[in-house]
């Protein structure tokens, strides 16, 4: 390997450079190698986010808090690394993990440290952060988001959860569905409407909510793309106030900051680039009907129109990692772009792969003579998954069109 | 990491966008496009007057010794306004490839008169379909006595009549391999056996298919060494490219502000149209797109200002670009509606040179032929492991 540092021209004044520096060049390899070595390939995948995975996860999770890198960002004392991290230590290691393709694993920390960890020391009372930070940098405890309903998909400020104020406590009722990792969780993140005769934005909170308190019922349900979620029933479940994040009727903007934040984290473009090189790696070798793929002029047309579409997504991304490091920068934007992007990808990859297999492309996993191991026929499952999990396309298109372009509100 | 511009790159960009705004109104420039000239000529000599026009020389010679990356962003201005001009054909081919591979003489004798504004060069390296690789090339140069004699056509030599000095590439020598053999010759423009068919172009840029019968070049006239041509026009070639997709991201960023404003003035059904969702994913996708494209020419000049393979990145961003452009452009005539059908529609100048920038300098097939090349036949680059970088 060349010493990339003689690369590196002295970083005087700022200015455009596509590299990383040699200290996160130094970080990134170490969390590559630490990753090859420590965390099972049984997370492989989106298809880990099952019940059974969560104890390798948990354990994988640990090894990881305990060289710090959990939550390298947070301040020292809630267990983080404070100023002593590399910069954009986090951005490296969810790249990481999406360049081993342990997308499942990457999505856990987002929830966990990205969206829960980063609005709770942003907004949560000291008390909140006292009891909730260590134990989260320190992965003794998982999470479910609880944002949306069946009537509130997209449209998450239509939610009617309600929580009625008693005393100390709150009194939760209402449905959510597409909780994913609800089974599993100890609290839920959960969105309710905490004022009441308040509609759409205004008058919603968010509250930490045990995940086995009485009154709440979590039934698992199987997806396309073979993960699991779940509905919960909440039946007047009781929660006490101190468990409320922030102040009341602030939830709406708590909620998309963080997602402003993270979108991007969840969103990385490696889940799409890295399964695309394999496929380009294997197409160079492979043969269909007698005929090697890659002398075929349309195969090769197509793959490179692929190559470039997502090396506009891989920039994108970039841009709009390298632009959030600064913390008083909130990349919505870009952060939308990335969703919409990838989901206009997601589909159209799988698309194309399948299509230049031919017939062998739909093989699953459980036909040996499957190419790569049948796992483009299941991505095909996955791409229908990509266009509605973080916020469809559309409704990112708008957030772009309404929030940047200075677009106005259709009106009747 | 950082994907910031430098201060000085931020300054040069707000004084040229401030100059370009007042001086190119876009009716002003659909009135120049009409000249004979087909761009105008004190702007060109303002802009030398600013050092813009040989920004990229050294300052020994004129210039201002800008990178590839830094003359993108000024081109990306320049693109804004569809600014036309030969600066594609002047500066970074003839130009650029003086620099690389002229003599003293040469680079003193062209490169201060094309920085000052005063001297014009075409460059005539495309035939038939102005592909720009070496396999294009048949026009021949026969050795004589004291020099050489070039025969052959040369299409799509852009301001070819207003030049005085031509750069022509011909073969010298067969070869299996295309790009051996090439060699590069500095030709009077007016030179006996030189005829201009004049060509009116989409864009209306002024261009000449030019006969070449028998014309007589001196041995001292040539650029680098005899047979070696393509040494020196593939790298120009390639940096020519980068700097021509920050032109194109900026017609492709001036047009969806055309679009974007009408969309929010523009009255149907009780409403600004730019309220309807329908428009409002049109906007939004094209603006995602034409900012990947933007980074995507960056990266492109980067890689090159820093010596790191770069071929890939350069036809990667040129064919994105080439869509994105050409989309964004569409989008804002289409905006428009029947007045973006209109011949003086202030749409139309981004409209038509979208496309011919696409075409140009290969477009969007070529590109990903290239790219097709590069990861199916070649060994990958492994770019983050060697070089740390953030992209691969």
């Amino acid at each position: 390997m060349i010493d990339h540092a003689v690369y590196w021209s002295s970083r005087g004044e700022a200015s455009m450079d596509f590299r990383y520096t040699p200290e996160e060049q130094r970080f990134r390899l170490e969390v590559r190698r630490f990753i090859a070595g420590h965390c099972p390939r049984e997370l492989t995948g989106y298809h880990e986010i099952h019940a059974e995975h969560v104890p390798l996860e948990m354990e994988f999770l640990k090894k990881m808090a305990a060289k710090g890198w959990l939550g390298a960002a947070f301040p020292k004392e809630y267990g983080g690394l404070g100023e002593e991290r590399v910069p954009m230590s986090e951005y490296i290691l969810i790249d990481e993990l999406h360049h081993a393709d342990f997308e499942g694993v990457a999505l856990t920390i987002t929830y966990l440290v990205g969206i829960i960890g980063n609005t709770l020391l942003q907004v949560g009372s000291e008390e909140l952060k006292r009891e909730f930070l260590p134990q989260m940098l320190n992965a003794d405890v998982r999470f479910a988001i609880a944002y949306s309903e069946p009537d509130a998909g997209n449209d998450i400020a239509s939610i009617c959860t309600r929580a009625v104020d008693d005393g100390d406590d709150f009194i939760i009722t209402g449905h959510k569905r597409f909780i994913t990792c609800a089974d599993t969780s100890d609290y839920m993140w959960t969105l309710v409407r905490s004022e009441p005769g308040t509609v759409r934005h205004q008058g919603l909170s968010i509250l930490l909510m045990k995940s086995d308190l009485p009154g709440i019922t979590i039934q698992v349900f199987e997806m396309m793309n073979g993960i699991q979620t779940c509905e919960v029933y909440l039946d007047e479940v009781r929660v006490p106030k101190r468990y409320l994040v922030g102040t009341r009727g602030n939830g709406w903007r708590y909620l998309m900051e963080a997602l402003s934040r993270e979108r991007m984290t969840m969103i990385n473009f490696k889940a799409v680039s890295e399964p695309f090189e394999r496929f380009v790696q294997w197409v160079r070798s492979a043969e269909m009907d007698g005929e090697a793929l890659a002398a075929d002029p349309v195969v090769r047309q197509s793959l490179a129109n692929m190559h470039v579409k997502i090396a506009g997504g891989k920039m994108l991304q970039l841009v709009a990692g390298a632009r959030a490091a600064d913390k008083n920068y909130i990349p919505t934007l870009e952060a939308a772009a990335c969703k919409m992007y990838r989901a206009m990808l997601s589909w159209e990859k799988a698309t194309l792969a399948l299509d230049i297999m031919r017939s062998q492309g739909l093989l699953t996993a459980d036909s040996p003579e499957a190419p790569l191991d049948g796992w483009w026929a299941a991505e095909y499952g996955w791409a229908g998954h990509e266009l509605s999990g973080g916020g469809g396309m559309d409704l990112n298109r708008k957030i772009i069109a309404q929030q940047g372009l200075g677009l106005p509100r259709w009106s009747n | 990491m950082d994907v910031k511009l430098s201060e000085e790159q931020q300054m040069m960009v707000d004084v040229a966008r401030e100059f370009l705004r007042a001086t190119c109104p876009l009716d002003t420039v659909r009135a120049w496009e009409r000249l004979p000239m087909g761009h105008s000529v004190p702007v060109w000599k303002q802009m030398a007057e600013m050092g813009w026009i040989g920004a990229i020389f050294p300052e020994s010679h004129g210039g201002m010794g800008f990178g590839t990356l830094d003359l993108t962003l000024l081109m990306k201005e320049m693109g804004r306004v569809a600014l036309p001009g030969p600066f594609l054909s002047t500066v970074l081919l003839a130009g650029c490839t003086v620099l690389r591979g002229g003599t003293e003489q040469h680079k003193r004798d062209i490169l201060p008169g094309i920085a000052a504004g005063d001297l014009q060069l075409s460059f005539a390296l495309g035939e038939a379909s102005a592909r720009p690789d070496a396999a294009t090339v048949r026009t021949s140069a026969q050795r004589i006595d004291d020099g050489y004699v070039l025969n052959g056509t040369k299409h799509f030599v852009e301001f070819a009549e207003q030049a005085s000095r031509m750069v022509v590439v011909a073969r010298t020598s067969a070869s299996d391999v295309p790009e051996s053999g090439l060699t590069i010759f500095l030709v009077d423009a007016k030179a006996p056996g030189i005829e201009y068919v004049p060509l009116r172009t989409l864009a209306l840029q002024p261009q000449a298919k030019v006969l070449l019968k028998d014309v007589r070049v001196r041995a001292s006239d040539i650029i680098g060494r005899v047979d070696h041509g393509w040494e020196i026009l593939d790298p120009v070639i390639q940096a020519a490219t980068a700097i021509v997709c920050g032109y194109m991201s900026g017609l492709a960023e001036g047009a969806h502000e055309l679009g974007l404003q009408y969309s929010k003035e523009r009255i149907q059904f009780g409403q600004p149209i730019g309220a309807f969702q329908a428009i409002q994913n049109y906007l939004a996708t094209a603006w995602a797109k034409n900012l990947m494209g933007e980074y995507l020419g960056y990266y492109a000049a980067w890689l090159i200002d820093n010596g790191l393979p770069s071929r890939e990145a350069v036809s990667t961003a040129k064919a994105f670009v080439g869509y994105s452009a050409v989309e964004s452009t569409q989008l804002a005539t289409q905006l428009h509606g029947g007045l973006g059908a209109t011949v003086d529609a202030r749409t139309t100048p981004f409209l038509r040179w979208a496309k011919q920038l696409q075409q140009t300098l290969g477009n969007c097939q070529y590109h990903e032929k290239i790219v097709a090349r590069e990861i199916l036949d070649k060994d990958p680059l492994h770019l983050d492991e060697k070089y740390a970088i953030a992209l691969s």
